[in-house]
């Protein structure tokens, strides 16, 4: 019974998207959605920490945080406050390949909340006098990550996997690298980058679209186009081998991160791919949680495994916390050994309904919360394009096992990874 | 009610379908379709659960909440954060079914169940109390009558196996370990041990590594017995099909639980702290963590809907001031929190070691001007209209409307308490708002915990 409806659930009933471009190149993505009396719009510029390089590092996260600073009609209090005072919400979120500015608003006053959605994007200022004190906030912002385990973990992990490459370095930035960066730098990125024909605005939420449409001509399509920067792509060459890399630091904990090489998203075996990973990352039912927690003497506390989706690669990653360090060779062992079992497996049609069911159900509670929903789409929608979110769950629901059993052959028959860790100083040990 | 101000972080939120609040916005609620089965239900089964049903057309999800009863009040001595840990247990066995049979159940209707905060996506906790615990679980209408059954064999039947006992053990001690290591964290359990001296409050959510590390089955067995009684619980579920029929489903399921006859413990009132009291906990980080902590009355008092916008408009103040002009923070605000018969108050900020003075000197200052100056009637009308919107947003998702339900079912004021509280928000008058600052915003009677480098050995104790 349970898989028979499970075929049946279409992904989002109620939501009918409408896509164009604005005649000065913005994409725009419509997608009326009456779960709730709220709208959410999300703008993704295509500004991203992987444009930067070593002495400008974090200038794009400062940028973002500057455009809550005031614009040629607004103070920085009418932006922020003028939001809250109707009700509504406004942030943003910066990442390797994009910038987001999202707010989200009463229906009733989203027109108010687009007016100043596009003041900010198109006619922030970056005043030279805010400089200074948006700065201080930034370190700030730098000493609170620093102070977070797993994010010191993380910015190891990643300055070895992808060491000489943007990748490798936090989108944050330093305090050094942001206090060097000077308000005409800053303002050249700005105004390169931020044109509509390098944005795309995702909107959803209680709205009739030709009212909308009307509402988004008004309010973004009076920005004037401009020239873009020649597209860049970074490769990245892995440093797969069997050496685990080690950073010792003072934590009572042992984080550990195996990488694995993973199709990228346009790859033909990306779907049934991700099928994998998803069942790697199934909760108690994944063979690696069971495979690494369990027994008599479990190696790892916590696993869990996930999919790095960029604009040149993918990866599966494996987190694994442990509290022994000693254990980080077998831990590796019993991983690879996890993984070359796959290649065995008859894997079913209830195998992958297990993936599917969840993803169409998450889908259709994501769209109740439209907090959310942007901050989800948005990395995606800059890395791999709408269609690849529209047509996500349809293409997974298509894999069919075959396709599964191939790709774990292809991948996981002799896997290649990298892995690192970081351990307990010997003083803490 | 989180008024953190922590721009460009995201955190937890989500929800509602309608508050009407004609008063300001005169059309804020969109038109509805005609609701065939009305709004809610409510009833008290026989056995002592209270069940909540609220219907509307607007959303597929099938979400229930359960709530379970003053958590900290009864944990055992000496076993906290049992509750916390029955929890996590859940879904490791019941009924027979080890966890990865109930993995797959989860799975073949695409739910999801939640009962602790993910403790990797820090400083989005706007979920977990010391007053009461949750389990949320959502997944469609269309897979709702296998849910009841699903969710009733996890709550009413959990078996505890003893090697999950193991395995869980080495979970939460990691988690302990990462939170240690928090300052964060570490300031806020400092606050709620100094402002709850010798009451159940005191004790972290979460428990210790000495209180985790004692926990047997038969503690484990006994407390989900007596905690998850139906007589405990509080069950709200949301949803689009036939209430009488969702609820012909929880009483044939959670309906034949049997209730608990032993008493249950009452929360205690908590105490004004007496002179400033301060506690410092060193610790070698690149920020310092500063936590406030106030008393206040509950929210049974008249002044609650007051003292709520006192706080609001101190965040704002604080995010203003030490934030957005002299750049103290990335993280600072005040919110307040309620039981029927006390409050509490927290203003919270991470800042530079070398910062730590000026900051503490105007986190007061934000508090103390307030109770100097009642706020403009614009000032208090933003934090009115934040206020609407805060929650708006936090109830837009049908998982936390139930959540809230079962909220304000359990402090007194019933489940459907929300449009009442926004009229009572919106009468608070500048006036009011000074008069409970002075009240109850005393920041000659308050702790003060702190972490982080560069404390002083004089910093624990009580002074003026």
């Amino acid at each position: 019974v349970v898989l028979a409806a499970a075929a049946l659930i279409p992904v989002a009933a109620a939501t009918e998207t409408t896509i164009y471009t604005l005649p000065n190149g913005m994409e725009i993505i419509l997608k009326e959605n009456h779960a709730t009396p709220l709208i959410s719009s999300v703008v993704v510029v295509g500004a991203g920490s992987k444009f930067e390089d070593e002495r400008n590092n974090g200038f794009t996260h400062l940028l973002e945080h500057m455009l809550f600073n005031g614009t040629k009609h607004r103070t920085r209090e009418e932006l922020n406050e003028g939001i809250k005072d109707h009700g509504g919400y406004i942030n943003a979120f910066t990442r390797q390949e994009m910038t987001g500015y999202l707010i989200v608003m009463p229906r009733e006053f989203i027109e108010f909340g687009l007016d100043i959605q596009s003041d900010q994007l198109f006619n922030s200022v970056l005043p030279e006098s805010e400089f200074p004190k948006e700065r201080d906030i930034v370190a700030e912002e730098i000493r609170k990550d620093n102070d977070n385990i797993e994010n010191i973990a993380q910015d190891f992990f990643n300055s070895i996997i992808f060491a000489g490459t943007p990748y490798a370095r936090p989108v944050i930035g330093f305090e050094n690298t942001i206090r060097g960066v000077s308000r005409d730098e800053v303002l050249a990125y700005y105004r390169e980058r931020y044109v509509p024909n390098n944005m795309t605005a995702l909107i959803i939420g209680d709205f009739e679209t030709p009212k909308m449409k009307k509402l988004v001509a008004r309010f973004f399509g009076k920005a004037s186009a401009g020239p873009l920067p020649e597209a860049r792509e970074f490769p990245v060459a892995f440093p797969f081998g069997t050496e685990i890399e080690i950073k010792r630091f003072p934590t009572d904990n042992t984080f550990m991160q195996i990488s694995l090489p993973a199709p990228r998203y346009d790859d033909p075996d990306f779907h049934a791919f991700d099928v994998l990973v998803q069942m790697l990352n199934a909760g108690e039912s994944s063979p690696l949680l069971q495979a690494l927690t369990g027994g008599e003497q479990p190696l790892a506390s916590d696993v869990s495994a996930g999919l790095e989706i960029q604009k040149e690669f993918s990866l599966l990653n494996i987190s694994i916390k442990a509290d022994k360090p000693e254990n980080l060779e077998a831990i590796v062992r019993k991983t690879a050994g996890v993984l070359k079992t796959l290649p065995e497996r008859r894997f079913t049609e209830s195998d992958i309904r297990r993936v599917v069911v969840p993803n169409k159900v998450n889908e259709i509670r994501l769209e109740e919360k439209l907090h959310y929903y942007g901050i989800m789409k948005a990395p995606y929608l800059a890395t791999c394009g709408y269609e690849f979110l529209e047509d996500y769950v349809e293409n997974l629901s298509r894999v069919a096992p075959r396709q599964v059993m191939d790709a774990a052959v292809k991948y996981f028959s002799e896997p290649k990874f990298v892995a690192c860790a970081l351990i307990p100083a010997p003083e803490v040990q | 009610m989180a008024n953190y101000s922590s721009f460009r972080t995201f955190t937890g939120v989500a929800l509602l379908t309608a508050i009407i609040w004609a008063g300001i916005y005169p059309t804020a609620a969109p038109a509805r379709a005609k609701d065939k089965y009305g709004k809610y239900v409510y009833e008290v089964l026989p056995n002592g659960l209270e069940l909540i049903i609220s219907h509307n057309a607007d959303s597929r999800v099938f979400a229930i909440n359960i709530l379970g009863k003053n958590r900290a009040a009864n944990e055992p001595e000496g076993k906290a954060g049992i509750t916390d840990f029955v929890n996590r247990m859940l879904t490791l066995g019941a009924g027979g079914a080890s966890a990865e049979e109930i993995q797959n159940r989860l799975d073949d209707i695409g739910a999801e169940i939640t009962s602790n905060d993910n403790p990797y996506i820090p400083y989005d906790d706007r979920y977990t109390s010391r007053s009461f615990s949750f389990i949320k679980f959502e997944t469609i209408d269309e897979y709702a009558e296998q849910s009841v059954g699903l969710l009733y064999d996890i709550v009413a039947n959990a078996d505890f196996p003893e090697d999950e006992i193991g395995r869980t053990k080495k979970k939460v001690m990691g988690l302990l370990g990462m939170a240690s290591g928090s300052t964060y964290q570490v300031c806020r359990d400092l606050m709620y041990r100094e402002l709850f001296q010798g009451h159940p409050f005191a004790n972290p959510v979460m428990g210790t590594a000495a209180t985790v590390g004692s926990l047997t089955r038969d503690d484990l067995v006994a407390h989900h017995r007596h905690f998850y009684a139906p007589n405990n619980m509080i069950m709200a579920v949301g949803t689009n099909l036939d209430p009488n029929l969702v609820k012909s489903w929880i009483v044939s399921s959670f309906g034949t639980m049997t209730g608990n006859e032993f008493p249950y413990a009452a929360v205690p009132p908590v105490a004004k702290p007496q002179g400033i009291v301060r506690n410092h906990q060193e610790m070698d980080k690149e920020q310092v963590y500063i936590y406030i902590g106030l008393t206040t009355p509950g929210l049974a008092s008249p002044d609650a809907p007051a003292i709520h916008m006192a706080a609001s408009i101190i965040s704002s103040r604080m995010a203003l001031n030490l934030r957005e002009k002299q750049g103290l923070a990335y993280s600072v605000g005040m919110d307040v929190e309620f039981m029927p018969d006390f409050g509490w108050g927290v203003a919270a900020m991470g800042t530079a070691p070398e910062n730590r003075e000026v900051a503490e000197n105007g986190m007061i200052e934000q508090i103390n001007g307030i109770r100097n100056a009642p706020p403009s009637k614009v000032e208090l009308q933003k934090a009115q209209n934040s206020t609407w919107g805060s929650m708006l947003l936090a109830r837009a998702s049908r998982i936390n409307q139930v959540f809230y339900m079962c909220k304000n079912q359990f402090l007194g004021v019933g489940y459907d308490y929300e449009n009442d509280y926004l009229n009572k928000v919106r009468k608070v008058k500048p006036a009011d708002v000074k008069r409970v600052a002075q009240a109850y915003f005393d920041t000659d009677n308050m702790v003060m915990a702190t972490v982080g480098k560069g404390g002083h050995e004089d910093e624990s104790g009580v002074g003026k």
